[in-house]
């Protein structure tokens, strides 16, 4: 193979230096404004989580503003309940992770072979097969829940790990091929062309070649899909089931919420934080996968 | 400027793109067929059933952590090694077979986990959207006579057209404006504000509905303080509280809100990517040549990312025909805000009608049918140039 | 390649070293046969509630060497339908509707009083005949135990407010659509109402129509009424929803407007009743209001009274819990016997168990459960309120007149659909004929 490299290089110059044409003023307004905007909504709910339960019925979250530095108006009470005895935060918490990073990884790797054969291999069917694919994107997922349950049942699966890894595996895979599809449909063909005269096949093709090329949008679902599984409830609820030693985070958390609606106020502000952790993180680690300038010029066939 | 080398995604440049042939002619034949079956499903399936053999995994004895930590890494490197080995086996077959073979080898898992988790349960439903309530008999398509004659499925439907206008049109806009201007800032402010836009992905559905009761909550006067943002800055102006959530047809654009809140940082990061992906030298050119921001916006940046945008577009639209959780959180279908896929769930689960229930699910399958022509015309002509 | 077949080896020799080294496919889920019961019991309340009744099992499991625990479930009814169709149910669940049971039944998976050898003559006497037919099925067997009750025929009142302006408990639903008109002309607003509440708003109304129903038709036309052997739109059912608009209508009743009680949570809705004057005198809801009180409210701010008789007619309605059972171990059934017995049910009664409990409560404060067994002891509970609903609920067992919330009767569509939707109509000034035509249309054929 000729000067292909594994890693693409990234455009030569950083873009802070370069010349935007205009002056960014008018870009920084406007995006702090729409950022602004977007989190106003969720300060609220920070602010309220912090709250006792009788100051969020009675005022709303801006109300504490004017006595910001008042003890009477703050609160660790919905994050004692969070993680407090009953709800078995540690045990679920690991129980999530046991669940979503498999369900992460089996999606992404199985779509990363088939978006590869659908893009680059030549099979009767493939756009057909492709098209169906993309068309399954749109079954709701309650409809899928009492089949499977019952072939799951039939094997005596339910309740064990693998069984919700790949029902998530199942359902996120329409979206996974869509996208990966896409992007690889527009990698170069003449890089991969003169692998193949090279005599790569396409296992090593699409070991050494498309996946490194791919890593932004494979960041992109990855970080999709582990959301998406983090915050599910209902593939875990009924799969995994709610023996309080097999509940993952959401399940075990809504549980801190009555029949009646005792607690959505001030108790479900603090458990959505709670569990928004872990995904922002995992955001900001794979972030610099799919900002990362793509390859400009570098990659030569 | 003519000595630049093509970059990777500008489709502005219409690439050859060709699927890649073996070596050989391919083989034919009702042999390789077999093969191509067998090696795409037998061995999948036999992984899988091994995979699901873990039932150890239920008992309550053996240590939480070392069960974990097992699971996690048989899961991991499980699929890596169903590969490898797929790959391995289809090696053994003679060159022309192979060649065959090996694309169901790369196809096969993912084509026998959809067909059972979606293929199956689509079947079925298409089968109970033919019968009754408690799917004992057919009745013909007299559920779907009821779900287009009823009022309140109508509203439904017209409900669920207006939020596929809506929502997605502005998602995208927003997603594609504001990742255009980020990309101007630099890199800690861009990452920042982009994580900002993201942030509303990462909290669940349920918490969302936690964030906008705080933003729609209504009482009327004399109940108290308002607790929502919305109806607090109405009253502050001398308005009277308005219930947000109640008042028709309004409401249903309040509750598109919540969603385009929720997804404008899905298309915003997929764009964000491709507009990146736009290589300098052109925009530089384009200024060069004294365009405007707003020229090189529409004619160098708008038409590379073209496919990006469909590709973004769609999988909002498909999101928004399945949106259940917020309207079920938020209003309970109730006050003339129901949509298709609500009501599924309701006929469905609550009132356990599964003849309806299915019907409607039909419906929203049937209904992704013009976003798929749109698709297909793009694949098609994107491959034209063979 | 060498790096990759050393990974396999190691996960091939993992697998099999785990597939080998933890081979407990049997799980204990079904109680030992004969010894003690070992299960989840699932159910739908969470939170607090859940938590008092993991403190009452805490209690039984020490006294009985059991290990059952509790675990609520959102959207309980349709999760049980999901397993129970899935082909995989909880051991024991109870739930909040009955008429799920038959369906349950249907699929063949409960196990019925009769095979589990409960005496059913003797729990027609202690836990109410009426609520006993409730769980009877096709095969004319029983398949549901009921458990424990809440009660709903209950009025909140501001009680310094009646003293000051010498207002008397109203006797007869005349006497409290006068006492309304009364507060009205002396310049207060008499009512509170509050019927959202996300995708059920409009529930609260329901109860108001069922007790003025039970009350002005008695319990045989409210059988017929929700099992649809009369139409909902029969005269009769039309005169109690217009019974229900004197009061939701009347001039000047209602704080902010019959329209606007639709808007209005209902768990906000005892709020203004703590101002300082407050915004209204009385309030009409089930006996779990009190969990949405202010936390420093001044006790016997707020006291009760039972909702009136109409035509001398009297009623005890409320919901309860119904007890179902898919896995009939003899450990699980003997745990069913004993939890509804006036012992155990005076543990889950309350906190401290009151001054009659044996066993002590189930330490959960502000939980107090009602009796489903007419011998209850009313001392099992700590706040007069609770000892009060207890007293009548424990008479309405034995007397054989406690009626079920009919909602929770009916078909789900109308139940959990219609009907609501209908009271939010009526509020809003849909006539009472259409609302009961339009409830009456939308019965299920079947």
């Amino acid at each position: 193979m000729t000067s292909t490299t594994a890693e693409p290089t990234v455009a030569t110059t950083p873009r802070a230096k370069r010349q935007r044409g205009t002056s960014r003023w008018p870009a920084r307004l406007i995006v702090a404004a729409i950022a602004g905007l977007w989190t106003i909504p969720t300060i609220g709910l920070l602010i309220n989580s912090f709250r006792p339960a009788a100051n969020i019925r009675q005022e709303g979250w801006w109300s504490v503003f004017p006595n910001v530095v008042t003890a009477a108006n703050w609160t660790l009470d919905n994050y004692r309940s969070v993680f407090g005895a009953s709800t078995g935060f540690s045990n679920a918490f690991i129980n999530s992770v046991a669940v979503t990073i498999p369900a992460v990884v089996i999606p992404v790797t199985i779509a990363a072979f088939a978006a590869y054969a659908f893009a680059w291999m030549k099979f009767p069917g493939r756009t057909f097969l492709f098209i169906v694919v993309v068309a399954l994107m749109v079954v709701p997922l309650q409809m899928a829940l009492i089949p499977i349950l019952k072939l799951y049942t039939t094997f005596e699966v339910t309740g064990t790990f693998p069984a919700v890894w790949l029902a998530h595996a199942g359902f996120g895979l329409p979206l996974a091929i869509y996208l990966l599809r896409n992007y690889m449909g527009s990698l170069p063909g003449a890089v991969i062309e003169s692998a193949k005269i090279d005599g790569a096949d396409h296992f090593t093709i699409f070991r050494m070649l498309i996946v490194p090329l791919s890593v932004p949008v494979l960041a992109s679902f990855a970080i999709f899909q582990f959301l998406w599984v983090w915050n599910d409830y209902l593939v875990a609820l009924v799969f995994l089931g709610t023996e309080s030693s097999s509940q993952v985070l959401t399940v075990a958390l809504a549980n801190l919420v009555g029949n009646r609606g005792e607690g959505t106020l001030n108790v479900l502000p603090a458990a959505a934080f709670v569990v928004m952790a872990l995904p922002m993180v995992v955001f900001f680690a794979l972030q610099r996968f799919f900002v990362r300038g793509l390859t400009a010029g570098s990659v030569k066939g | 400027m003519a000595n630049v080398t093509p970059p990777l995604l500008d489709e502005s440049v219409e690439k050859p793109h060709r699927p890649i042939e073996e070596l050989g002619r391919p083989a034919s034949g009702l042999v390789v067929q077999l093969m191509r079956f067998g090696v795409a499903l037998v061995i999948p399936a036999v992984i899988v059933v091994f995979f699901l053999a873990f039932s150890f995994l239920k008992s309550e004895d053996a240590n939480k952590l070392v069960q974990v930590g097992v699971a996690l890494v048989a899961g991991v490197l499980g699929v890596w090694v169903l590969y490898w080995a797929m790959d391995k086996v289809v090696d053994l077959l003679p060159g022309t077979a192979a060649a065959a073979v090996r694309p169901f080898a790369f196809v096969g898992p993912a084509m026998v986990l959809v067909t059972v988790y979606l293929v199956y349960p689509t079947v079925q439903t298409t089968i109970f959207s033919f019968q009754d309530a408690d799917s004992e008999s057919f009745v013909g398509f007299d559920n779907y006579v009821r779900i287009f004659t009823e009022s309140q499925y109508l509203v439904a439907i017209r409900n669920s057209l207006l939020w596929v206008l809506i929502v997605p049109a502005v998602a995208v806009i927003i997603g594609l404006a504001f990742a255009t201007l980020a990309d101007k800032l630099g890199s800690r402010s861009e990452s920042a504000a982009k994580s900002l836009i993201f942030l509303p992905m990462a909290i669940s559905f349920v918490g969302a509905s936690a964030v906008w009761v705080f933003m729609y909550s209504f009482r009327p006067e004399g109940f108290g303080e308002q607790i929502g943002l919305l109806n607090a800055i109405w009253s502050g102006l001398g308005g009277q509280p308005v219930d947000w959530l109640g008042a028709q047809p309004w409401n249903n654009l309040f509750l598109m809100v919540i969603l385009i809140w929720l997804q404008t940082g899905f298309c915003m990061v997929i764009l964000s990517s491709a507009i990146k992906s736009v290589p300098d030298e052109l925009l530089e050119a384009a200024r060069i040549d004294g365009a405007t921001e707003w020229q090189v916006f529409t004619r160098v940046t708008l038409p590379s990312v073209a496919s990006t945008i469909t590709v973004v577009w769609t999988t909002t639209v498909i999101t928004v025909w399945k949106v259940f959780d917020i309207v079920y959180v938020m209003t309970g279908g109730f006050d003339g805000t129901q949509v298709v896929a609500q009501q599924m769930v309701q006929e469905f689960f609550t009132n356990r009608n599964n003849g309806v229930g299915a019907a409607l699910a039909v419906l929203l399958f049937v209904a992704v049918v013009p976003v798929l022509i749109i698709n297909v015309r793009r694949f098609r002509a994107q491959e034209a140039m063979r | 390649m060498r790096k990759l077949r050393w990974l396999v080896a190691v996960t091939v020799i993992m697998l099999v070293a785990t597939a080998c080294g933890g081979d407990d496919d049997t799980d204990d889920t079904t109680g030992d046969a004969g010894g003690t019961a070992d299960f989840t019991l699932a159910g739908a309340p969470r939170a607090a509630e859940a938590d008092a009744l993991n403190g009452f099992l805490e209690v039984y499991n020490e006294a009985t060497g059991s290990s059952i625990d509790y675990v609520g479930t959102a959207d309980f009814e349709t999760q049980l339908r999901v397993r129970v169709e899935g082909g995989d149910p909880p051991d024991v669940a109870f739930t909040p509707q009955p008429a799920s049971i038959c369906e349950f039944a249907d699929t063949g998976q409960l196990a019925s009083l009769e095979d589990m050898g409960f005496d059913i003559a003797e729990m027609e006497a202690n836990h109410s005949k009426f609520w006993m037919d409730l769980g009877v099925c096709e095969d004319g067997n029983h398949y549901g135990i009921p458990w424990f009750p809440n009660f709903k025929s209950v009025v909140f009142y501001h009680a310094p407010s009646f003293e000051a302006g010498g207002y008397e408990i109203p006797e007869t639903y005349e006497d409290l659509v006068a006492l309304s008109a009364q507060m009205v002309a002396d310049g207060q607003t008499p009512w509170c109402f509050g019927f959202e509440s996300g995708g059920a708003t409009g529930w609260p109304g329901t109860d108001w129509i069922e007790d003025i129903l039970l009350r002005q038709e008695g319990s045989e036309f409210y059988t017929q009424w929700y099992t649809h052997e009369v139409p909902f739109n029969d005269p009769a059912v039309v005169e109690a929803i217009e019974t229900f608009g004197e009061i939701l209508q009347g001039e000047g009743f209602v704080l902010g407007g019959a329209a606007n009680v639709s808007g209005i949570n209902f768990q906000d809705s005892p709020l203004p009743l703590f101002d300082d004057p407050p915004g209204c005198l009385m309030l009409k809801q089930g006996s779990f209001l009190t969990n949405f009180f202010p936390a420093d409210a001044p006790e016997g701010l707020i006291q009760t009274f039972p909702f009136p008789t109409i035509e001398g007619n009297g009623g005890a309605m409320g919901g309860g819990d119904t007890l179902v059972v898919f896995n009939d171990s003899e450990a699980n059934v003997q745990a069913i016997r004993d939890w509804i017995t006036p012992e155990w049910q005076c543990v889950l009664a309350s906190p401290g168990g009151g001054t009659a409990s044996e066993h002590g409560g189930h330490g959960v404060a502000g939980i107090e459960r009602l009796p489903g067994h007419k011998d209850v002891d009313p001392e099992c509970y700590e706040t007069e309120a609770s000892k009060q609903f207890a007293q009548v609920i424990t008479e309405a067992l034995a007397a054989n007149t406690f009626a079920f919330d009919a909602s929770d009767l009916m078909p789900s569509a109308v139940g959990q659909g219609s009907f609501w939707v209908g009271m939010v109509d009526f509020a809003q000034g849909t006539s009472a004929q259409d609302v009961a035509d339009a409830v009456e249309a939308s019965w299920p054929a079947s």
